[in-house]
């Protein structure tokens, strides 16, 4: 790790970068006065909850031009040329040369009906002059920088025919390809599972200190962010409201939004429920005054009183008034979540069992997705089912809660036997066994309202309420999930992700469940979402003796929340535990290794710097 | 208060021009013989005379008012296509609707039937038809329906396919409804955007059937004014009568022109809302 306080001078610099998007009446500023520096060999992390300008600032830096802009002002100077000042067919020779981007999703930057390689050849072709056969060894060099020689017969394959991680390393691959020296990566780790997004991290950090690239690395995962990069700067609103190294920006905040997101981030190492940050952030910059105010707890009237300007404080700059002023934001307290007598692993007759559970997919000779598995649930208690994308968790969700009948196996719930098929089950069963989806989006409706679906649920449970009575419980639920009534009216596609979980949830609610079934409910979420959506959880399983099956690959998240754990391993249950005596005392291998590859988020990781990344850049984890 | 859709539809350029059009059109099909002048069967004037005061577009071979036929012709020319097109929807719309849903084989034997049935000839199908049937509107109706009707089940279908595999339909299985419910509230609304555009496509397409039918004699029998006769009549004395031909042939264009831009701006707004 390069700790210099005097760096040289930068290789690419942002200043006073302001986007704006057409509106209906007027434009809308959604990018202003945004000014950051990209150094050789450090990463600058860009962090803020979703809509907060990150992408739109990185993407407007390299001059291009995004859809639906109305206007660009400010500098981006690579090598002393303006890019915002050059014509398109200039920039388009340093694109992908000079500059190169890697995209959220891997599958969206190749073209489906191309050959992989060929479309690497492509871009290599497009800017450097080499022969083919020169141009295949660069490819397979750049191949390998990412780990992936040797693939068998990649060269024929289409990028359907590599798996998600493959594809996000080929995509790397493909931006290394003509030796950039400035990298900018949207978030190239969120869709993939939690093993192999620690092992394109670790690549990432051997590709930036080797190549000495000078990169941007834009993520909503402040954990990620502490151990990746050398500085984070922080965005509200189209601003950076805190700008610093990494350590102070993650340890010591300044801004109270930084420690609110910080605040956020659950942590292995602490068996607490983070702490969520309600409200939502605006969609433009606010013009006058501070744009986080009405979300601060520390706000206070001259707040709102003129333009806030980033100030230096300290190793940072930050963007508050009261930036000199003590106001204890580096203690993060969260609340206990587990019960009391968690620890002591009580055996209790569990309210819901599964045993010997046997799920396949595509009928007789179909792939077997769970091979005997044996759960049980009992009531106030939350269980975490935990195991790498397609160990099977999600399929046992599914076969318990009634959608995918298992080939062998029986389910009981109150000591009866339930029967497999949702269709034959009793209306009691069905409304007290309640499954909450991944994507939010995909279980609403998008052509019902909030208010038609919640509706539906609460005539199908409740069916003795009158009209009135329906539409009076329906608003009850949505403000027990901290959501207005003005949601009612609204179709799914008008709201955030987090506030699409939280109507699922508010539903699932409707028919007062015993069990609730939660699959990866808050992957896709902001953590400053995800800290509201557990501690809700939390308090329901305190308030009607719920019992939760809470399938996550977030180990930060079980710690935080679960009594008992799950590990599943290709369609088999290794290993059941407490939950601090998993975390303390792992027995399988496997649940090592999961622990492992979380463990570089965890604070112990960050205080040795970049170790765990590095660890597992040079060695591997085995599969 | 106007369905999303609708007004969707209406904020585009092409929606509000083809909606204004249909109205224009439906005024006509409704009102039209109460308007016209004279009676579309009657020799009002010298055959065969130009444009006048008395007869805006002159008169065909027999002396018959041409505006008063083209006003008359109107209703058959459209209310029978587009009464043939409900009844494909009818058909072809809630088997494919409740097939698509359901699946499993009986899912595929239907899409075994619809596939040979959209095998056979369309306009065969129906110069069968009508000609055992004679002209009666009955048998235009029934034929264009099922003519129609597997084009419609196979598009509807795939929709209700997509719409019934996704988490929603687990979310209303969980909760215990049945399949019918679900068909109806939960993948019909999903499916609805797709049918309409069909819909109006489909009724152009029944228009200028119906009309093809008419000018090659197997439909419509003289003296009948509709459009499709009067275009196969008027194109012989074309050169002394420019607008026997021309009249009948612009309501026609009309018609299909309002379907196609409605069912354009349809698809428009299907595809936005979907975003």
């Amino acid at each position: 790790m390069t700790v210099s306080s005097q760096p040289e001078p930068p290789v690419f610099a942002a200043s006073d970068l302001c986007v704006s998007y057409k509106g209906a009446a007027a434009e809308r500023l959604v990018v202003s006065g945004v000014t950051f520096q990209l150094h050789a060999g450090r990463i600058l992390g860009l962090a803020g909850e979703t809509g907060c300008g990150k992408s739109t600032a990185a993407l407007a830096s390299t001059g291009f031009a995004l859809p639906g802009m109305a206007r660009r002002t400010g500098q981006a100077l690579l090598d002393g040329k303006n890019l915002l000042a050059e014509q398109p067919g200039d920039l388009r020779k340093i694109w992908g040369k000079d500059i190169a981007y890697v995209p959220q999703q891997p599958s969206g930057a190749f073209s489906p009906v191309r050959k992989v390689w060929r479309q690497l050849d492509e871009a290599l072709e497009a800017h450097v002059r080499l022969a083919p056969a020169d141009r295949l060894a660069r490819i397979e060099e750049a191949l390998a920088s990412v780990g992936m020689a040797g693939i068998d017969a990649w060269r024929r394959r289409y990028p359907f025919e590599f798996s998600g991680g493959q594809l996000q390393r080929l995509s790397l691959a493909a931006a290394m390809l003509c030796a950039p020296r400035v990298v900018i990566f949207d978030e190239p780790t969120t869709s993939l599972d939690p093993t192999t997004q620690e092992t394109v991290l670790a690549q990432i950090r051997q590709l930036v200190a080797r190549g000495q690239l000078a990169a941007l690395y834009i993520s909503h995962d402040l954990a990620l962010l502490r151990a990746l990069c050398d500085d984070i700067a922080i965005m509200y609103a189209g601003e950076i409201v805190e700008y610093g190294p990494a350590a102070d920006v993650t340890t010591r905040p300044r801004h109270p939004y930084s420690a609110a997101l910080v605040a956020a981030v659950p942590t292995i190492d602490s068996p607490s429920i983070a702490k969520a940050l309600p409200g939502e952030p605006p969609d433009a910059v606010v013009a006058a005054g501070c744009a986080f105010a009405a979300r601060c707890p520390h706000a206070e009237p001259r707040c709102e009183e003129g333009k806030v300007w980033l100030v230096p404080a300290g190793a940072v700059q930050v963007r508050c008034v009261r930036a000199g002023e003590e106001l204890g934001l580096a203690s993060p307290a969260g609340t206990a979540a587990r019960r009391a007598d968690a620890g002591a692993a009580v055996q209790r007759d569990p309210v819901l069992a599964a045993r010997d559970i046997v799920a396949s997919y595509g009928g007789q000779e179909g792939r077997v997705v769970l091979n005997g598995v044996s759960v049980g649930v009992a009531a106030d208690e939350i269980v975490a089912l935990v195991g790498e994308s397609g160990s099977g968790k999600s399929t046992l969700l599914r076969a318990i809660a009634g959608l995918h009948p298992p080939a062998a196996g029986e389910l009981s719930y109150r000591g009866a036997a339930l029967p497999p098929r949702i269709e034959a089950r009793t209306a009691d069963a069905r409304r007290e066994i309640q499954l909450v989806f991944q994507d939010a989006g995909a279980a609403l409706n998008p052509r019902h309202t909030v208010g038609r679906s919640m509706v539906r649920a609460i005539t199908c449970h409740q069916p003795g309420l009158t009209r009135a009575g329906r539409r009076a419980r329906a608003r009850e639920l949505l403000e027990q999930v901290q959501l207005s009534a003005a949601v009612i009216q609204a179709y799914p596609s008008q709201l955030s992700g987090g506030q699409r979980q939280r109507v699922n949830l508010a539903r699932a609610l409707a028919a007062e469940p015993a069990v609730l079934l939660c699959d990866e409910v808050t992957s896709s979420l902001d953590v400053s979402v995800q800290a509201g959506i557990l501690s809700l959880i939390a308090r329901l399983r305190r308030e009607r003796q719920l019992a939760v099956i809470f399938v996550t690959h977030d180990l930060a998240v079980v710690r935080s929340l679960a009594d008992r754990v799950i590990v599943m391993w290709d369609g088999a249950i290794i290993e059941s535990q407490p939950t601090d005596a998993l975390f303390s005392n792992p027995e399988s291998p496997q649940t090592r290794l999961l622990l492992e590859a979380a463990s570089y988020k965890s604070q112990q990781a960050f205080t040795s710097g970049w170790t765990a990344l590095d660890t597992l850049a040079n060695e591997g984890l085995p599969s | 208060m106007v369905p999303p859709l609708l007004r969707r539809v209406l904020s585009y350029r092409e929606g509000r021009f083809g909606f204004a059009l249909l109205i224009v059109i439906a005024f006509i099909v409704i009102g039209g013989p109460f308007i016209a002048p004279d009676s579309p069967f009657a020799t009002t004037g010298i055959p065969l005379s130009g444009p006048s005061l008395a007869h805006l577009l002159g008169t065909d071979e027999l002396g018959r008012d041409v505006l008063s036929r083209v006003l008359a012709g109107g209703r058959d020319v459209v209310l029978l296509p587009v009464a043939g097109i409900l009844g494909a929807f009818l058909l072809g719309g809630v088997t494919g609707l409740i097939s698509g849903y359901g699946g499993g084989w009986p899912d595929r034997v239907y899409t075994a039937v619809v596939n040979v049935a959209l095998s056979v000839p369309a306009l065969l199908v129906v110069l069968i038809l009508v000609g055992v049937g004679k002209d009666s509107p009955a048998v235009i109706v029934t034929a264009i329906a099922l003519v129609y009707a597997p084009g419609i089940a196979r598009i509807v279908r795939g929709a209700a396919q997509a719409a019934g595999r996704s988490e929603y339909v687990d979310v209303a299985r969980l909760r215990g409804e049945g399949v019918t419910s679900i068909a109806v509230r939960e993948v019909l609304p999903n499916v609805a955007g797709t049918v309409a555009v069909q819909l109006a496509l489909s009724c152009t397409q029944a228009v200028l059937l119906l009309a093809t039918l008419d000018f090659l004699g197997v439909g419509a029998q003289p003296p009948s004014p509709s459009w499709g006769l009067m275009i196969a009549d008027g194109e012989q004395i074309v050169v002394l009568q420019p607008l026997t031909l021309v009249g009948p042939a612009v309501a026609l264009m009309l018609l299909a022109l309002a379907f196609n831009l409605l069912s354009g701006a349809l698809q428009r707004a299907v595809a936005e809302r979907q975003r």
